[in-house]
């Protein structure tokens, strides 16, 4: 994988581009003419979106940084197999989510236990107020996420993921997975029963509903 | 809005092999913002949980220097990407021109019945080169460089007007690697 070594950082004020105004679809067009600038645009709009969604799938940010690098970078190469009918997004997302698939795949021989995880949930955890759901960020959830989706195919995991918490259609869903809807659905069924299992056999307090302390910074 | 019955809805989403109950997304909303009906909620559907899964919450300055980072690095996958192309078009050269040697050592074979091929010892400690085993008659050429390349081959092709010399040695091909 290339690594940046070095970035100067940019100039304060972000300059707006020719394509600022330009539509997803707009710009893939000119990407698909060889239009570097367009590439930078597109960049600039997709970047913390891809970033989110493989952060999430992959559970590391670095490694997020990779896939979505390499997405833009297949964006360019493959630009001309872009067709306008397309819709962009769902082309990226395609893109972007393939290779965190085979991300996910050559990591899982590498995929150390999660007990660790678990203890370190549990020692934070237990040394506050019992199920004070204010104790528990972000991080943590991202953790127990890490933990129990281990547990689900690639593509149950994708589908959860792009479904229950990117918001996306079933049908967005299933072009991005290159199925079909009832696929995906059947994906998001065995997808949430494992999850809802696991949870309940590993984090009952979680699934208990949690304590009702500080419910405004809970959730 | 009144907090939805979330025992029924989750019930729904339990049974119902992944299709979403009517109102789901309205009660998602209602759940991000409601706290009083989370508990209820959370039992009756605990993969809400993931709705907490981190969302990257980053300064504006920090999110332009992310984009300037990803532009430079996929700028320079797609350099490197470039260099390697040409690479790839060089070897093919490589081969190309290895191709055009063998294909005119054939047709020395052709035409004088066997190859004109002689070591480049003979370059590298005689002042001319001595090919197809025979040496050259009459005054010596000017040797421009002396060859130190015991396993080099010398091959030459006689034409009527004219007279190709070629010289191989694996080593070249290192010098070819950029």
């Amino acid at each position: 994988m290339l690594k940046l070594v070095h970035s100067s950082r940019p100039s304060s004020m972000p300059q707006r581009t020719p394509w600022a105004e330009a539509s997803d679809r707009d710009l893939l067009m000119a990407v698909r003419d060889g239009s570097e600038a367009a590439l930078d645009e597109l960049i600039g709009r997709k970047t913390k979106p891809l970033l989110q969604l493989c952060q999430r799938i992959l559970g590391d940010v670095e490694e997020a940084r990779d896939v979505v690098q390499v997405t833009f970078f297949k964006v360019w190469e493959n630009r001309h197999k872009f067709d306008q009918r397309w819709s962009p997004n769902t082309w990226i997302y395609r893109i972007a989510s393939n290779l965190a698939i085979d991300h996910l795949r050559s990591r899982k021989s590498r995929e150390r236990s999660h007990e660790p995880v678990r203890q370190h949930l549990r020692q934070i955890l237990g040394s506050a107020a019992e199920n004070d759901m204010s104790r528990l960020h972000h991080g943590e959830v991202a953790a127990i996420f890490r933990e129990l989706s281990a547990g689900l195919s690639e593509k149950q995991r994708m589908a959860f993921l792009l479904r229950e918490i990117e918001g996306l259609s079933s049908q967005e869903v299933a072009e991005i997975l290159s199925c079909r809807e009832s696929t995906v659905r059947n994906h998001l069924f065995n997808a949430r029963r494992h999850l809802r299992r696991e949870l309940v056999r590993r984090y009952p307090e979680y699934a208990a509903g949690f304590g009702s302390d500080g419910p405004e910074e809970a959730l | 809005m009144s907090c939805p019955d979330w025992t029924a809805l989750a019930a729904h989403r339990h049974d119902r092999r992944g299709v979403e109950p009517d109102g789901w997304q309205t009660a998602l909303e209602h759940f991000d913002s409601c706290p009083a009906c989370r508990r209820e909620a959370l039992a009756a559907d605990p993969t809400l949980l993931f709705r907490r899964l981190p969302e990257i919450a980053r300064t504006p300055d920090d999110e332009e220097a992310e984009v300037h980072s990803m532009r430079q690095a996929v700028a320079a996958m797609r350099s490197a990407s470039r260099i390697e192309a040409s690479q790839r078009s060089f070897a093919g050269w490589r081969r190309w021109a290895a191709a055009a040697v063998l294909a005119l050592a054939a047709l020395s074979l052709g035409r004088d019945g066997g190859p004109t091929l002689d070591r480049a010892e003979a370059v590298a400690t005689s002042s001319v080169p001595e090919l197809g085993g025979q040496p050259v008659s009459g005054p010596k050429p000017p040797l421009h460089e002396g060859l130190d390349l015991p396993d080099a081959r010398v091959y030459q092709v006689d034409d009527e007007e004219f007279r190709v010399l070629m010289v191989y040695d694996e080593s070249f091909e290192t010098l070819l690697d950029v």
